[in-house]
C-alpha cells in the first residue's frame, strides 16, 4: 500500500494534533512535575476534569468520606460548604429549606448511596410506594443510538466488542503494546536489546513481528501480509483505519481515544519525539505515528481473530448495523459484561446469553431493571429523608413530577458534589491565609547580618522561618535556578544536563574542570563496585558466582537494612570522592577558542602521524603545518612533504585521512568553534542575570555581609522518584551548580561595577556564598570555602552554626509530620538522616506534598505565619517594578511551574490509581525511564501513593493553587492580560488568584470572571 | 447390596456423563445445596465401603471426571457455579479410596464445601448473585465476609492444612505415575481457578452502586469455628482420629 506524500503529511499532522491532550512524560531520571490535564487547560477546570475522567477513566475529586475528614479536622468550614450548596440549589431553582437539609445531611452526616441490592431496598414500604412514581421507561432504541454515536469516536471497536461479548481484546492489546514499548524504548537497562531499533519504532517492530511466534500465541492473525505491504507507519495507519471502516472525519477522535489507552507510554513517546537532541531519540527514533501504526495493526489482527465468534464483521458500519437491528440484546449484553446488571438478574441473563435467547427475556429484563433502579433511588431518597429529619408524609404527598425532579436533582448533585466540596475547601484555606497575612510594609534600615536566597520550593518555608528566628537574617524566595539557565557538563561526563525549568532551553554551557589537574587514580572500592555492577547484569552470574560473592551482597543488605546510619558512613568513607573542581563561567575569547581547538587538533594529528606514518616525536611546527593544510589555510604541500620525507602523493593521502577520519576540516572546525563559543557567559550576560534576579526579588540595597545563595537537592536510597524531590526549577536536578554560578557572577568586581551603574550598589564587603540545602536531611553544605577571604571567616562560621541550628528545628517539624520518633531537634536530625540512608524507606520525606499556596510579595506578608512548609514563597517588591516587568517574569515562569506541581499533587491525591502511580510496593523500574506496576503495565505517571496519601487517606490537601500577589490591582490586571498562559489559568479557574493591593490596602479575588472583595461584593471587572 | 451401593455411589460420587445431571441439579438447588454438599460425600463414602474393588475402568472415569470438572472450573462465571464444579471434581475422586474406609472421612471431605456453600449463600442473599463480573471487592467492602470467603475458597482448593489438602496427599501414590500426573493436573486447575475467583470476588475495588453489608459478630464466629475445623482439623484432628481408630496404613 503506497501513500502519496501529501497523505502521509496529513496523517502525521492529524496524529500530532490528536495527541495533544496526552501530557508529556519526562524520564524519571529528571522527574518533572506537570499537570496531567495540561493539554486541557484551554477548558474551564470543571469541564477539563469531566473530559479527563472520560479519557483516563479517573476521578476528578475526592470521595465524600475523604472530604468529611477534612471537615472534621476544620480544613473545611461548614458555613462555606452550606454557602456553596445553596448556590447549587439556587441555580436549579430548588431553594426550599428541605432540599438544603436533605443535601447537607447527605454530604455531612448520612452514610447512604443508591444501591441495587434488592434485598436491602425491599425492606422499606415507603420506598416501594414512591418507587412506582420513579419508574422511567428504558427505551433501548434511544440508548443504543447514543452508543452508536460514541462508537468510532470515544469508543473503539474492540471496546464495544469487549463490553458486549466479554472478550479481552483491549487488555491483550494493551499488554502487547506495553511490551513493545518497554522493549524498544529501553535506555540501557536490558542486557539484550531489541534488534533493528536504529530503523525506528515501527520499522524495528515490523522486522521482529514478521518472525514472532508470541504474537500468534496471543491471537494476532494475518499480520504477515499486512506487514509486507505497509512499509511506512503512515501506510499502516491508513490501512488499519480503512479496514476497520473508520471514516476520515472521525479519525482525529478515534486516534485520541487510542492514544489515551496507555497515556504513560504515549506521553513518553510524545516527549521524546519533541526533544530532538535527546540522545536515545537520535539513536532509536520513535514517534506517535509509529506507536499508533503498531497499535492499530495489532488491534486489527486481534479483531480479525475474534471475528469467527462474532455475529458481524468487526468494522464500524457492520457493528452499527448490528446495534440497530438488536438494540435490546446489545444493551443487555453491555450491562452484563460491563458489570452493571442488577445482580438478582445475573443468572438469568448469563444463561440467556449462553443459549443465545436474549430476545425471550429482554422485555422482562428491562421491566425488572426499571423497577430495580426506581426502587434503588426510592430507597435511597426515603432513607435520606428520614436521616434529614423531614416528615415522611411530605415525601409521600409528592406527585410523580416532583419526585422525578427530586431524582434529577440528586443525579445532578452526584456530578456536582465534588466541586462543591472543593470550593468550600479552597475558601476555607483562603480565609485562613488572608487573615494571617501582614499588610504592613516594614521600613527598616538596619543592615542585616546576612541575606539568604532560597528556592521558592515549599520546603524552604520552614527553614526560612527557623533561620529568621535565630538572628538578623533576611530571607528571599527565588526560582531555584536563580534565573540563570545553564547547560552543565559535569567533570568526567560527556553530556550536557539542562539545569533550568523544562520550558526554557539554555544557551550557555558551563564546564566543570579539575582544580589541580592531578591525574585521577581509581580506588579499589570503585573498581570492585564496577566489577560487581557488571556481574549483576550478566546472564551467567547466578550460575557461577552466587557461592563466591553472594555473601558480599548479604553483608551489604544487612548493613543498609539494620544499620543505615553507620553503614552509610562506612560506604561514604570508602567511596571515591569527587576531586576538587571549578566551574568555567567566563566566556572564552575567540582567540582562546581557536587556541584550544588548535591544541586539540595538533594532539590528534600527532597520534594520527604515529598510527599511519609510523613517526614519533614530530616537531610542533610540522604538526601546525599539517593542520593548516588540512584546514586549507596553507597550500605548501611540497615543502612539508620534503620535511617529512614523504612524497607529495603520500602527504596528500594523509591529509585526506585527517579530514575524513579525524574530522580535521573546515566545516567541522566551524561547528567546534560554535559549540565552544557557547561556553560561559559574557560580562553583559552575567550583569543581566544577576541584575534581573536581584531586581525580581526586590534585593537592590542594604546588603548584609553575606548573601547565602542556597540551592536545594535531596538524598535517598533505592528511590526511583528521587528526582521528584530535587529542584524542579533546575530540571529535576540539584541546585548546587546554579547557586555556585550565581555566586561567582555576583562576586565579580566587573559585574558589581556595572550593577552600580544600574542602581544596585553591592558593598565591597558583601560576599555571595553558594550553598545547598538537603531537603531530606536539612543539612546545608557550603561550597568554595577556599575562596572565602579571611575577613569573612568568622561570619561564615556563624552562618554555618545558625544554618545547622535552623536545620535541626526544621528537621523536628518534619520528623513529627512523618510520624517518626523525635523528641527534640537533635534526635530529629538523626532520624531524618537515617530516613535518607534507609533503602527500605518508601517515604524519605513528604516532599512538596501539602502545597496549596503561592505567595508573590515581600516576606513581611508571611513573616509571622507558620505555613507548615506548604507554600511557595517568591519574593517581589512592587515598589521597584513600576512597569510590571518582573511580575511578568514571575507569573509566566515560576507560577506556571508552581501550578504544575500543584495540579500533579492534586490529581495524584484524588485518584492515585489512575492519575497517580499507585503504591511503590508494586513498582518495577523499566528501561531506566520510569516505572510500571507489576511486570507489565502502562508507564505509571503521577506521584506514588506514599507521596500524597497516608494509609488510604489523603495527606496532601487537594486544592487549586491559591496565588496571592502583592501589587496594585491595575498592574496585575495589565500583566495578566499580556500573558496568554496565565490568562488561561486564571480565567479557566485552574488557580485561585488573590491580589493584595498595597496602595488601597485591600484584598481582591478573581471569581467567576470578575474581581470581588473577600466579602464577595463585586468591586470591579 | 453391591448393586445398590453402585447405584448410590454413582449418584453421590458422580461420574461422567451422569455428573452432568448432578451438576445441573446442584445448580437448581440453591437453598439446599449446603445440605447436598454435606450428605452426598457422606452417603457416597458409606456405600463405597460395600464395594469390594471397583473395576479399573471406573477409576479411570473418576480421574477423567475430576480433571474435566477441574478444567471447567477455570471458566466458571459465578462462585456458585465454581463451587459446584470443584465439588463434582473432588467427590468423583473418592472412588480412588480402597474399600473398607470409614464414612467419617466423607465428612472431612465435605466440610470445606459446606463452608464455601454458606459463604456463597451469604453473598447471594446480600447482592442477589455471586456472579464474578458483578460482585467484587468484598474484601474491602465487607471485610469479615471477605475473610470467610477467602478461607472457604482456600480450603476447597486444597491449601495446607485443609482437609482437602490432607485427602489429596493421601490420594497421590508415588508408584502410580499416571494417576499422580492426573491428580497433579486436577490440583493445578483447582488452584488456578480458585485464585481467579478470589481475585474477582474478594479483591479489587467495591462497586459504587452496591451496598456491602458485612457479617455480624455472631455470624462471623460461627463461620470462623467452622473454618478452624476445615484447616485445623485437616491435619491434626485427622491424624489423631486415624491413630485412635487404627486406620493408619490403610490409605
Amino acid at each position: 500500500m503506497r501513500l502519496e506524500e501529501g497523505k502521509k503529511l496529513f496523517i502525521r499532522s492529524l496524529i500530532t494534533v490528536a495527541g495533544e491532550v496526552i501530557p508529556f512524560f519526562w524520564p524519571m531520571r529528571n522527574f518533572i512535575h506537570h499537570n496531567p490535564l495540561y493539554g486541557l487547560e484551554r477548558l474551564p477546570f470543571k469541564e477539563a476534569v469531566k473530559l479527563g475522567s472520560r479519557l483516563f477513566h479517573a476521578r476528578g475529586y475526592l470521595s465524600r468520606e475523604a472530604y468529611r475528614r477534612f471537615l472534621e479536622r476544620g480544613d473545611i468550614k461548614k458555613e462555606l460548604l452550606i454557602k456553596h450548596l445553596r448556590e447549587f440549589l439556587k441555580e436549579r431553582n430548588f431553594e426550599r429549606e428541605q432540599y438544603e437539609r436533605l443535601l447537607s445531611t447527605l454530604m455531612m452526616e448520612a452514610d447512604l448511596k443508591p444501591s441495587l441490592n434488592l434485598y436491602l431496598n425491599c425492606k422499606c414500604p415507603t420506598a416501594k410506594e414512591i418507587a412506582k412514581h420513579l419508574e422511567e421507561e428504558i427505551d433501548p432504541a434511544e440508548e443504543v443510538k447514543k452508543l452508536s454515536q460514541k462508537l468510532g469516536r470515544e469508543m473503539t471497536l474492540y471496546d464495544f466488542i469487549d463490553q458486549t461479548f466479554g472478550t479481552r481484546i483491549g487488555e491483550t492489546l494493551n499488554e502487547l503494546m506495553a511490551r513493545n514499548c518497554a522493549e524498544f524504548l529501553d535506555e540501557g537497562q536490558a542486557v539484550w536489546g531489541m534488534p533493528f531499533r536504529e530503523r525506528g519504532f515501527y520499522k524495528a517492530w515490523r522486522e521482529v513481528a514478521k518472525r514472532s511466534r508470541r504474537l500468534k500465541l496471543k491471537g494476532c492473525c494475518g499480520l504477515e501480509n499486512v506487514l509486507e505491504s505497509c512499509e511506512e507507519p503512515e501506510e499502516a495507519v491508513a490501512f488499519a483505519l480503512g479496514a476497520m471502516g473508520i471514516p476520515e472525519d472521525l479519525w482525529d477522535e478515534y486516534v485520541t481515544t487510542e492514544l489515551s489507552k496507555l497515556h504513560g507510554w504515549t506521553g513518553f513517546i510524545r516527549w521524546r519525539s519533541n526533544t530532538k537532541d535527546y540522545y536515545w531519540q537520535i539513536k532509536h527514533p520513535a514517534d506517535l505515528v509509529d506507536y499508533l501504526a503498531i497499535r492499530l495493526l495489532l488491534a486489527l489482527s486481534l479483531l480479525r481473530e475474534e471475528e469467527k465468534n462474532l455475529p458481524f464483521t468487526p468494522e464500524l458500519s457492520s457493528i452499527r448495523e448490528f446495534i440497530e437491528k438488536n438494540p435490546e440484546g446489545v444493551l443487555i449484553r453491555k450491562d452484563y459484561f460491563s458489570g452493571k446488571v442488577p445482580p438478582h438478574l445475573a443468572q438469568e441473563v448469563y444463561e440467556s446469553i449462553e443459549l443465545d435467547r436474549l430476545n425471550s427475556i429482554s422485555r422482562r429484563y428491562f421491566e425488572e431493571k426499571k423497577k430495580a433502579e426506581a426502587l434503588s433511588t426510592a430507597s435511597f431518597i426515603t432513607q435520606l429523608w428520614k436521616e434529614a429529619g423531614l416528615e415522611e408524609e411530605k415525601l409521600l404527598s409528592m406527585d410523580k413530577a416532583e419526585l422525578l425532579e427530586l431524582g434529577k436533582l440528586l443525579r445532578d448533585f452526584e456530578e456536582e458534589e465534588g466541586y462543591i466540596w472543593l470550593k468550600a475547601h479552597e475558601d476555607t484555606l483562603i480565609e485562613r491565609l488572608v487573615a494571617g497575612i501582614e499588610a504592613e510594609t516594614p521600613d527598616t534600615e538596619d543592615r542585616p547580618f546576612a541575606q539568604a536566597l532560597f528556592c521558592i520550593d515549599v520546603r524552604s518555608e520552614r527553614f526560612r522561618r527557623n533561620l529568621e528566628n535565630l538572628g538578623r537574617y533576611e530571607t528571599y524566595g527565588i526560582a531555584g535556578f536563580f534565573g540563570v539557565p545553564i547547560s552543565f557538563i559535569e567533570l568526567g561526563k560527556g553530556h550536557e544536563t539542562h539545569l533550568c525549568p523544562v520550558l526554557i532551553k539554555p544557551k550557555n554551557v558551563v564546564l566543570e574542570l579539575h582544580k589541580d589537574l592531578k591525574e585521577e587514580k581509581e580506588n579499589l572500592y570503585e573498581v570492585v563496585k564496577e566489577i560487581i555492577h557488571d556481574l549483576k547484569y550478566n546472564v551467567f552470574t547466578p550460575y557461577i558466582t552466587v557461592e563466591a560473592i553472594g555473601l558480599l551482597f548479604g553483608f551489604d543488605m544487612i548493613g543498609k537494612t539494620f544499620f543505615p546510619l553507620g553503614y552509610g558512613a562506612f560506604r561514604h568513607r570508602l567511596a571515591n570522592h569527587k576531586p576538587p573542581s571549578k566551574l568555567m563561567i567566563d566566556k572564552p575569547t575567540k582567540e582562546y577558542v581557536l587556541e584550544v581547538i588548535g591544541i586539540l587538533q595538533r594532539e590528534i594529528i600527532s597520534r594520527a602521524v604515529k598510527n599511519h606514518l609510523g613517526k614519533e616525536e614530530v616537531p610542533e611546527r610540522i604538526l601546525e603545518a599539517l593542520r593548516k593544510l588540512a584546514l586549507e589555510e596553507e597550500r605548501n604541500l611540497e615543502g612539508v612533504a620534503r620535511e617529512m620525507n614523504l612524497s607529495t602523493q603520500e602527504l596528500e593521502n594523509f591529509i585526506e585521512t585527517l579530514r575524513r577520519d579525524y574530522r580535521i576540516e573546515r566545516g567541522y572546525t566551524r561547528i567546534q568553534i560554535e559549540k565552544l563559543a557557547k561556553i560561559g557567559f559574557t560580562l553583559e550576560e552575567q550583569v543581566f542575570f544577576v541584575e534581573r534576579a536581584l531586581h525580581s526579588i526586590g534585593l537592590t540595597k542594604n546588603f548584609g555581609k553575606l548573601v547565602l545563595v542556597i540551592g536545594h537537592g535531596s538524598r535517598s536510597e533505592n528511590n526511583p522518584y528521587e528526582s521528584a524531590l530535587d529542584c524542579g526549577a533546575c530540571g529535576g536536578d540539584h541546585g548546587a551548580v546554579n547557586a555556585k554560578v550565581f555566586a561567582m557572577m555576583a562576586n565579580k568586581k566587573e559585574v558589581r561595577e556595572r550593577l552600580r551603574e544600574k542602581g544596585i550598589d553591592i558593598p565591597e564587603d558583601t560576599l555571595f556564598v553558594a550553598c545547598e540545602h538537603n531537603t531530606t536531611t536539612d543539612e546545608v553544605e557550603f561550597f568554595d570555602l577556599d575562596q572565602i577571604p579571611a575577613t569573612h571567616l568568622p561570619f561564615i562560621q556563624k552562618a554555618m552554626e545558625d544554618l545547622k541550628e535552623a536545620g535541626k528545628k526544621t528537621a523536628l517539624e518534619r520528623c513529627m509530620e512523618l510520624g517518626n520518633d523525635c523528641k527534640d531537634p537533635e534526635r530529629a536530625f538523626v532520624e531524618v538522616r537515617k530516613n535518607s540512608l534507609d533503602w527500605t524507606q518508601v517515604r524519605p520525606e513528604w516532599g512538596l506534598s501539602g502545597n496549596y499556596a503561592f505567595i508573590i510579595g515581600g516576606r513581611h506578608l508571611t513573616r509571622r505565619l507558620n505555613l507548615e512548609g506548604k507554600a511557595f514563597l517568591h519574593s517581589y517588591d512592587w515598589r521597584i517594578d513600576p512597569k510590571g516587568y518582573m511580575l511578568e517574569i514571575i507569573l509566566s515562569g515560576p507560577l506556571v511551574v508552581g501550578e504544575w506541581i500543584n495540579m500533579e499533587h492534586y490529581f495524584s491525591a484524588v485518584d492515585n490509581e489512575h492519575y497517580g502511580s499507585g503504591s511503590k510496593v508494586y513498582h518495577n523500574v523499566v528501561g531506566r525511564i520510569g516505572v510500571m506496576s507489576g511486570n507489565l503495565s502502562d508507564l505509571r505517571t503521577g506521584l506514588p501513593a506514599q507521596t500524597v496519601l497516608k494509609g488510604k487517606h489523603p495527606h496532601h490537601n487537594p486544592v487549586r493553587l491559591i496565588t496571592v500577589v502583592e501589587a496594585p490591582l491595575g498592574r496585575v490586571k495589565k500583566v495578566i492580560s499580556g500573558i496568554g498562559k496565565i490568562r488561561e489559568l486564571v480565567q479557566n479557574h485552574w488557580i485561585n488568584l488573590i491580589v493584595f493591593d498595597p496602595e488601597e490596602r485591600k484584598f481582591y479575588r478573581y471569581l467567576e470572571g470578575r474581581w470581588v472583595s473577600p466579602s464577595y461584593e463585586e468591586v470591579s471587572q | 447390596m453391591e448393586l445398590l451401593a453402585y447405584i448410590v455411589c454413582t449418584l453421590c460420587l458422580p461420574l461422567f456423563p451422569l455428573s452432568m445431571g448432578v451438576s445441573y441439579a446442584l445448580g437448581k438447588l440453591r437453598g439446599l445445596r449446603t445440605i447436598a454438599f454435606l450428605l452426598l460425600p457422606l452417603a457416597g463414602f458409606f456405600f463405597l465401603g460395600f464395594i469390594e474393588k471397583p473395576p479399573s475402568a471406573v477409576l479411570y472415569i473418576s480421574l477423567f471426571t475430576s480433571l474435566l470438572y477441574a478444567f471447567r472450573a477455570v471458566s466458571a462465571e459465578s462462585l456458585s457455579r465454581w463451587g459446584i464444579y470443584i465439588f463434582v471434581s473432588a467427590v468423583s475422586l473418592l472412588w480412588l479410596h480402597p474399600s473398607g474406609e470409614k464414612s467419617i472421612l466423607g465428612l472431612f471431605y465435605a466440610l470445606p464445601f459446606v463452608l464455601l456453600s454458606l459463604s456463597e449463600r451469604l453473598i447471594a442473599v446480600r447482592f442477589g448473585s455471586s456472579d464474578l463480573r458483578l460482585v467484587r471487592g468484598i474484601g474491602l467492602g465487607a471485610p469479615k465476609l471477605g475473610f470467610i470467603t477467602t478461607l472457604s475458597i482456600l480450603g476447597v482448593i486444597g491449601v495446607p492444612t485443609s482437609t482437602t489438602f490432607v485427602e489429596f496427599l493421601n490420594l497421590l501414590e508415588a508408584r502410580d505415575f499416571f494417576r499422580s500426573l492426573i491428580l497433579s493436573g486436577v490440583w493445578f486447575f483447582w488452584g488456578w481457578s480458585g485464585v481467579k475467583v478470589l481475585s474477582s470476588i474478594v479483591f479489587g475495588s467495591p462497586r459504587e452502586d452496591l451496598s456491602y453489608e458485612d457479617l455480624n459478630l455472631r455470624g462471623s464466629l460461627v463461620l470462623i469455628v467452622l473454618s478452624a475445623f476445615v484447616f485445623g482439623a485437616g491435619y491434626v484432628f485427622f491424624e489423631v482420629l486415624s491413630y485412635l481408630l487404627g486406620w493408619r496404613g490403610e490409605l
